[in-house]
């Protein structure tokens, strides 16, 4: 600090002024939170394309569109909160991936004629790791049933009788024990073939194996042994990838495309996961990113097309607010107004309500 | 810059960048990690474009923050950051280092608000003006009056005075009264030395007090020596 400034320094404190700082404190805090609330669009993109305007040669038009092609630059914030959403959704995802495979495994079992898995028994026998592994853990134990008649090879049974020994077996549903299950042949004949349960075996059979633990994924041994030793062996049908692995892939492969500049297959792989993820939450990011590609393609009508059906899905999302601005915003006349003072009625603390107030020619 | 940006697409010719573990910072000038921002600005200075969305990222709400303060209204607010940025961009060659990154940044903000304080028309501001003095006439004898609608008004009307001050006063008083820049800070922004910071801002606060006690928002202060 130079002498002059030392001088000019003196006297500068005029004294404590609780009011006026108490004034400037208040205002501070109201501008903070204006700031808070902004709800600022970032455009890196609109930056670099001014940095073009003011300095052509420094800033070619090639980094402007490999800028404009690139994912958008977020917040830090709103990158966390997307890779945490992200997590729960994948996360819910598999529940209700489970849950769905469970229902509909124990109708097409119920339909066959085989209990639910809902044992004791069983549910002791089965890792107890989720209902998807109690589903498939019904099906190997079906199958190991079927298994341990199939091979009773060199046993004088009818021939007519194996069939419907191996359907009964199928579906036998008495879950009393994998090691001590015993199939069992009504001596009716009848149309379908009926489950006894907990009868004795007519014929002693090899001893089912105990089940292994049933394994994550649909049990290979289940689907690729043969009900006879004499018989092809089926092909081995690869794992479906669950819900959430569909998603998660979707989701990577939509932001890479979007990193390789390939904005057409982003979209298209962003459609696909909103199909598939319905209203979740992962869903709803998605048409967030479908927004930002439709913007920079300068699409506007697909960007109110797409805001439209968005609302449908999420009328109270976490973009419901935007869209519904851009809409009103995108209307004209009376229709506009009327659009402004709809938003106003259903979103009062929005975002945009200062702009619909001026647009109702009231004051914000 | 030695080479156009374009070629630096090529991945071949770029090192991986390090990514910033930091924080996005409300007060940046505080808290930057030095070494992790100096990369990035060395990174910046070759064309790197990642390099600047990362410090576009990291420095973008505190840019914003600064800007609003220094405009006082929000509705430019907008455009004053996007201009501050791609001024930031096409100048980096310029930056020497002398003062930190976010206060070298910052300090380009106040610049462009400045040139936005002047361009705007003097009718406009006597609007402004005639509209806080009519607001106080309605919200100062009010006592229920909502605080958030309060302390709305009061920005107003302290904006609206703000603009009838020197630039230089002004400035001093908006960094350092209202957003509260520690006074080494505030001061480097504007280039000056603290001294004169404090100089300016006990000037301006003296005359911006005498405006709202005109206009009723605050009590005069007792005379010295009174007790």
């Amino acid at each position: 600090m130079s002498v002059h400034d030392s001088e000019l320094e003196q006297g500068v404190d005029a004294g404590p002024d609780p009011e006026l700082a108490d004034l400037l404190t208040d205002i501070g805090g109201w501008i903070d939170r204006d700031v808070t609330d902004a709800n600022v669009p970032w455009d890196f993109a609109a930056v670099v394309r001014r940095a073009h305007t003011l300095d052509p040669e420094q800033f070619p038009a090639s980094v402007v569109q490999e800028v404009e092609t690139a994912e958008p630059v977020v917040s830090l914030a709103q990158q966390r909160r997307a890779r945490r959403a992200t997590r729960d959704d994948l996360a819910f995802a598999a529940i209700v991936a489970d849950v769905r495979a469970d229902a509909e495994l124990d109708t097409a079992l119920r339909a066959n004629g085989v209990a639910s898995p809902a044992s004791p028994a069983v549910a002791v026998a089965r890792p107890a790791s989720g209902l998807r592994r109690l589903a498939w853990g019904a099906l190997a134990l079906a199958a190991a049933v079927v298994l341990g008649v199939g091979v009773i090879e060199g046993v004088q049974f009818v021939q007519a009788q194996r069939a419907a020994q191996a359907d009964a077996a199928m579906h036998q549903g008495d879950r009393n024990g994998a090691s001590t299950e015993r199939a069992v042949v009504d001596d009716t004949p009848a149309p379908q073939p009926r489950v006894r349960a907990a009868a004795p075996i007519e014929r002693a059979a090899p001893e089912p194996e105990v089940l292994p633990p049933a394994p994550l994924d649909p049990p290979a041994a289940a689907t690729a042994k043969p009900r006879r030793a004499s018989k092809p062996a089926a092909v081995v049908a690869p794992p479906e990838p669950s819900l959430s692995e569909r998603l998660a892939a979707l989701d990577e492969a939509a932001h890479a495309a979007w990193k390789a500049g390939d904005l057409a297959a982003a979209e298209a792989k962003f459609e696909a996961l909103i199909d598939l993820a319905g209203t979740s939450r992962l869903a709803d990011l998605a048409y967030g990113d479908l927004f930002t590609l439709a913007r920079r393609r300068g699409d506007s009508d697909r960007e109110a097309a797409l805001w439209r059906a968005y609302l449908e899905r999420f009328a109270h999302g976490r973009f419901a607010d935007d869209a519904r601005a851009g809409l009103c915003r995108r209307a004209s006349g009376e229709a506009q107004r009327s659009c402004w003072r709809e938003y106003l009625e259903d979103m009062p603390q929005g975002s945009y309500r200062d702009r619909a107030l001026r647009e109702l020619g009231e004051s914000p | 810059m030695d080479r156009p940006l374009a070629s630096l697409t090529d991945p071949s010719e770029v090192t991986p960048l390090p990514r910033v573990n930091t924080e996005p910072r409300v007060q940046p000038l505080r808290r930057a990690p030095a070494t992790d921002v100096d990369l990035l600005v060395e990174a910046a200075r070759t064309g790197r474009t990642d390099a600047w969305a990362q410090l576009y990222q990291l420095y973008f709400e505190s840019v914003f923050r600064h800007v609003r303060y220094l405009a006082g209204e929000q509705a430019a607010v907008e455009d004053l950051v996007q201009e501050t940025f791609a001024r930031a961009l096409v100048s980096l060659r310029d930056f020497d280092n002398r003062s930190a990154f976010s206060t070298w940044l910052h300090g380009i903000a106040v610049n462009v608000v400045r040139n936005h304080w002047r361009s705007q028309s003097s009718t406009a501001l006597a609007h402004d003006r005639l509209r806080a003095m009519n607001t106080v006439r309605e919200a100062a004898p009010s006592a229920d009056v909502d605080r958030n609608h309060l302390a709305r008004e009061r920005a107003r009307v302290v904006y609206a005075l703000l603009a009838e001050l020197p630039e230089h006063l002004r400035e001093a008083f908006v960094l350092r009264d209202l957003e509260g820049l520690p006074p080494a800070e505030a001061a480097a922004q504007l280039g000056i030395s603290p001294g004169n910071l404090a100089v300016r801002a006990t000037r301006a606060r003296q005359r911006l007090r005498g405006e709202l006690e005109k206009l009723g928002w605050l009590a005069p202060l007792p005379e010295e020596g009174a007790s």
